[in-house]
């Protein structure tokens, strides 16, 4: 008999998780404007990646995310200098359209290398649970929600304790007074554009473990890390944790009361709804950043 | 989408013909179109009539489809600048609409066209005012988002049969004779919506939406009543989504959720527009042709996954290196300045 | 209308700009051919009315605006095109118009970027420094800079502008937005740049202040150097342009009779507190 408490618990586990995918869009929209459209691909390659890893080497995805952090890092970077770089000078609108066609391009070429059937990581402890005082947690939700928090910590390390952290902010503070500082702002878009990337795989390696995942579910992924941005703003991880857990829990306790079916469905309805009232507010001067 | 060569008129001057001020080779740029245009139709009918490739017909068919929905879709995306992700969820109510209306009233589907028409821009009205808010890319994500919710919603309902999905009444006429008169439907149509666009682009509706995508903040102080007008731009598209979903439907006489609401269609479309070019009313129809004939090529070939491949591919090339389309590159080539 | 023959005049060149067409859109330039000589360790004044391009060639002399023609030179160098970042490294520093201020970091972490260009090292040294020359600010370190009240904030920016020690400094509009005490402070700050030997060059729309710290004053018109001179060369039609800035200004002011600009943009911390706080 499942307690309220206990449903809560699981909803702040997955909520962290949560957070990890909405950080990433979050700091590169409060950074750049720039909506990642293809964060929701990055997470889906990011559990496979983690996936192949297990598989082949045995590795499991704590040390994925270690080793998935760099190489995506580096990719985020190679994207925004090839790809966002030049757009996104003319208008964001158009570097998100070249977002989203590498989330197809990213879909389709994902695919084709794995097909569209459904994997799971299957590491030892996905099965276990841990007991205590008569609340049941799953034993992988509580380690990969450790995994995040270590994630999200060094992330907010970096942004508020690092001269590079304060740098990227005052970038998406104000631009030009930060150029005239001294600082390269077309180079900070690519050292935040592989930040936000690095942490979509991450979360990918994580969310491998707890559900199972196939390359049709970048929409949701990215739907969700929408719900993450909008319920929380843009105040980097701050927010971000703010809008993940309400996430995290609003799912473990809608998957309580409704059928499993029209969750999706409630979820966006209440992401349309988010957009449609915070939505106008996003991208003014008026909301907090980070 | 910055600055580009358009100068808007002050709301005091008289009525009439709006002034979309278009660099210097349009004239005959526009001679040479309409040329072709109409040589490109005489073409199409004939083939129509006596082709024996029933093939190509097919394939025909949904490009002359695209290029009604890319250039209806071009008002609201293209001189607006607000891209629309949500044509696949007009266009899947409309066939649902169909499918429902026509079995319920036992009257041929394609008799429910103006009905569902309707359907799709009551629709487009419910989720348009507030959506039409929102500015840039968070118009496109909320689209985006409504489809696929539309699309799980279909899933689950009982009156649209959840996933097993629906069967219309299929026309009583020989495959071939069938074939045709959708072709048919399908090419009136691509005629009447590209005229429809080329003339709303002529017009103060035309202006008023460029107007809105150059400076909304400015157009609303000169006076345009842009939320009117950008509703009104998408319950157009919406609306002519519908009627041809309906005609989809009534092709299809099958119809399910995955397919009918299927992203893909919205992505086709704004592929479409951005290959072929958003600033003209020519842009849709050369986009729509080249990216559909280029996808439906693939189809042919492969299992469908690499037809998203492709379509993205395209997005990012045009996006990231041809901004302005097809129409951009051959009006550059044409000696007239282009910014877009 | 000539710059450097009748000003440098064998002083060095600070900042030149050399038959400089620049603008935001291709076919609408602002600057027409704007040539103009800043002497190093002068305060330099640009002044006109609104839409001569004042402001616009203060954006090119930093490098956020590249001209379309024309060449920029600091110090005899040719520096045209370079981005806005890459002057800073040559000792630029720019004051812009409204609120620059990062509004949700601290003043701390404000002051530490504007040392970005010095080494970690020399930054705490620098930022030790500004401290010691401004104890407000010392004060309220840890607070975040949009929470400072509007005296406070330009104090900020300015200070922020010296940590990096910089031998030009490019001001827009110093005194607007800001109430008459407060606009003062701006320019004894200003004084006291100048007195230690740095190259000053300002635009304001409050026209005497500017004049009384001019070394050397050039009136915009159209985009181009139609007047120029030192304060007590231009004496007599000083008067008769200061009208006519005014008067042309007065038309286009805003009703509220406040800045027009970024300054007012909303949310950056709390609204004008000037009348009761001090600067410094």
């Amino acid at each position: 008999m499942t307690t309220v408490l206990q449903v809560v618990i699981t909803g702040v586990l997955l909520g962290l998780i949560y957070t990890l995918i909405g950080a990433g869009l979050t700091i590169v929209l409060g950074v750049l404007r720039i909506v990642n459209l293809s964060q929701g691909i990055l997470v889906v390659i990011g559990s496979f990646l983690a996936f192949d890893l297990f598989v082949r080497w045995g590795i499991d995805p704590i040390l994925s995310v270690l080793i998935l952090i760099p190489v995506f890092f580096v990719v985020g970077a190679l994207a925004e200098l090839l790809f966002v770089r030049v757009p996104a000078r003319d208008s964001s609108s158009r570097a998100m359209l070249v977002l989203f066609g590498l989330m197809m391009v990213g879909e389709a070429v994902a695919t084709l290398a794995w097909t569209t059937d459904s994997r799971s990581i299957a590491v030892g402890y996905a099965n276990g649970s841990i007991a205590f005082s008569g609340i049941v947690v799953p034993e992988d939700y509580l380690i990969m929600a450790g995994v995040a928090i270590a994630v999200l910590g060094l992330t907010e390390l970096l942004l508020y304790r690092t001269m590079l952290g304060k740098a990227l902010r005052a970038v998406g503070q104000n631009r030009q007074a930060a150029e005239v500082l001294g600082i390269d702002s077309a180079w900070m878009a690519t050292v935040v554009f592989g930040l936000g990337t690095a942490l979509a795989g991450a979360a990918g390696a994580a969310l491998g473990v707890l559900f199972p995942f196939s390359t049709q579910l970048d929409s949701q992924w990215l739907a969700y890390s929408f719900i993450v941005v909008l319920i929380g703003g843009l105040g980097g991880v701050r927010s971000s944790l703010v809008g993940g857990l309400a996430l995290g829990v609003g799912q473990a306790v809608f998957s309580q009361v409704l059928p499993l079916d029209i969750v999706p469905v409630v979820l966006y309805g209440i992401l349309a709804a988010a957009l449609i009232v915070r939505g106008g507010g996003i991208g003014l001067a008026r909301v907090r950043r980070i | 989408m910055s600055t580009t060569e358009v100068r808007v008129p002050p709301p005091a001057r008289a009525p009439g013909r709006g002034q979309l001020a278009v660099p210097g080779g349009e004239r005959l740029w526009a001679r040479v179109g309409w040329a072709v245009f109409a040589l490109g139709i005489g073409l199409l009918a004939a083939f129509g009539a006596t082709t024996g490739q029933l093939g190509t017909l097919r394939v025909a068919t949904t490009v002359l489809m695209y290029v009604v929905l890319t250039e209806a879709w071009s008002v609201l995306g293209g001189f607006g600048g607000y891209l629309n992700f949500g044509m696949a969820m007009f266009f899947g109510v409309g066939a649902y609409t169909a499918a429902i209306v026509s079995n319920h009233a036992g009257i041929p589907p394609l008799a429910t066209v103006v009905a569902c028409g309707a359907v799709a821009g009551i629709l487009a009205v419910v989720v348009g005012i507030p959506s039409l808010r929102l500015r840039g890319a968070y118009f496109a994500i909320v689209t985006f988002v409504l489809t696929l919710a539309i699309q799980q919603l279909v899933s689950v309902l009982g009156i649209t049969n959840g996933a097993l999905g629906l069967y219309l009444k299929p026309v009583s006429m020989s495959p071939r004779a069938s074939l045709e008169l959708y072709f048919f439907i399908f090419l009136g149509g691509a005629v009447a919506a590209t005229l429809l666009t080329r003339q709303l682009a002529r017009s103060r509706f035309g202006s008023a939406l460029v107007a809105i995508r150059e400076d909304e903040d400015a157009a609303e102080i000169l006076g345009i009543p842009t939320t009117r007008v950008k509703t009104l731009a998408f319950v157009l598209a919406a609306v002519i989504a519908g009627m041809v979903g309906c005609v989809y439907a009534s092709q299809l006489y099958y119809i399910e959720p995955t397919g009918t609401f299927d992203f893909a269609i919205s992505l086709n479309v704004v592929v479409g527009a951005i290959v072929g070019g958003v600033q003209s009313w020519v842009g849709p129809l050369l986009g729509a042709g080249t990216t559909q004939l280029l996808s439906q090529e693939l189809l042919t070939r492969t299992q469908g996954v690499e037809g998203n491949l492709v379509l993205g591919a395209l997005l990012v090339l045009f996006a990231r290196f041809v901004p302005g389309g097809i129409v951009g590159v051959v009006r550059r080539r044409g000696g007239t300045k282009v910014t877009v | 209308m000539t710059g450097s023959a009748g000003h440098a005049g064998g002083e060095a060149v600070a900042i030149e700009l050399v038959d400089v067409v620049a603008g935001y859109y291709a076919d609408q330039p602002i600057l027409r051919g704007l040539e103009l000589a800043c002497a190093a360790g002068r305060v330099t004044a640009l002044l006109g009315p609104n839409g001569a391009g004042k402001s616009t060639a203060l954006r090119v002399m930093v490098g956020l605006l590249r001209p379309a023609e024309g060449r920029v030179l600091l110090f005899g160098e040719d520096v045209t095109g370079r981005s806005a970042h890459e002057l800073a490294r040559l000792g630029v520093a720019f004051v812009p118009q409204g609120r620059s201020a990062f509004p949700e970091l601290s003043v701390q972490s404000n002051l530490e970027l504007g040392a970005w260009t010095l080494g970690r090292r020399r930054r705490r040294e620098a930022v030790d420094a500004i401290f010691d020359r401004y104890p407000s600010l010392r004060d309220k370190r840890k607070v975040p800079a949009g929470r400072l009240s509007g005296g406070q904030q330009r104090l900020l920016e300015i200070s922020r502008a010296l940590v990096a020690d910089p031998r030009v400094v490019v001001v827009d509009e110093p005194s607007v937005g800001l109430s008459p005490i407060l606009a003062e402070r701006s320019y004894e700050e200003l004084r006291r740049v100048k007195a230690e030997g740095r190259t000053v060059v300002l635009v304001d729309q409050n026209v005497r202040p500017a004049i009384a710290l001019a070394d050397y004053i050039y009136s915009l018109r159209q985009g181009r150097a139609e007047r120029a001179g030192r304060p007590d060369e231009l004496a007599g039609d000083l008067t008769e342009l200061v009208r006519e800035w005014l008067g042309v200004e007065h038309v286009q002011r805003a009703p509220s009779g406040g800045a027009v600009g970024p300054a007012d943009a909303p949310g950056w911390g709390t609204g004008e507190k000037d009348e009761k706080e001090q600067v410094g």
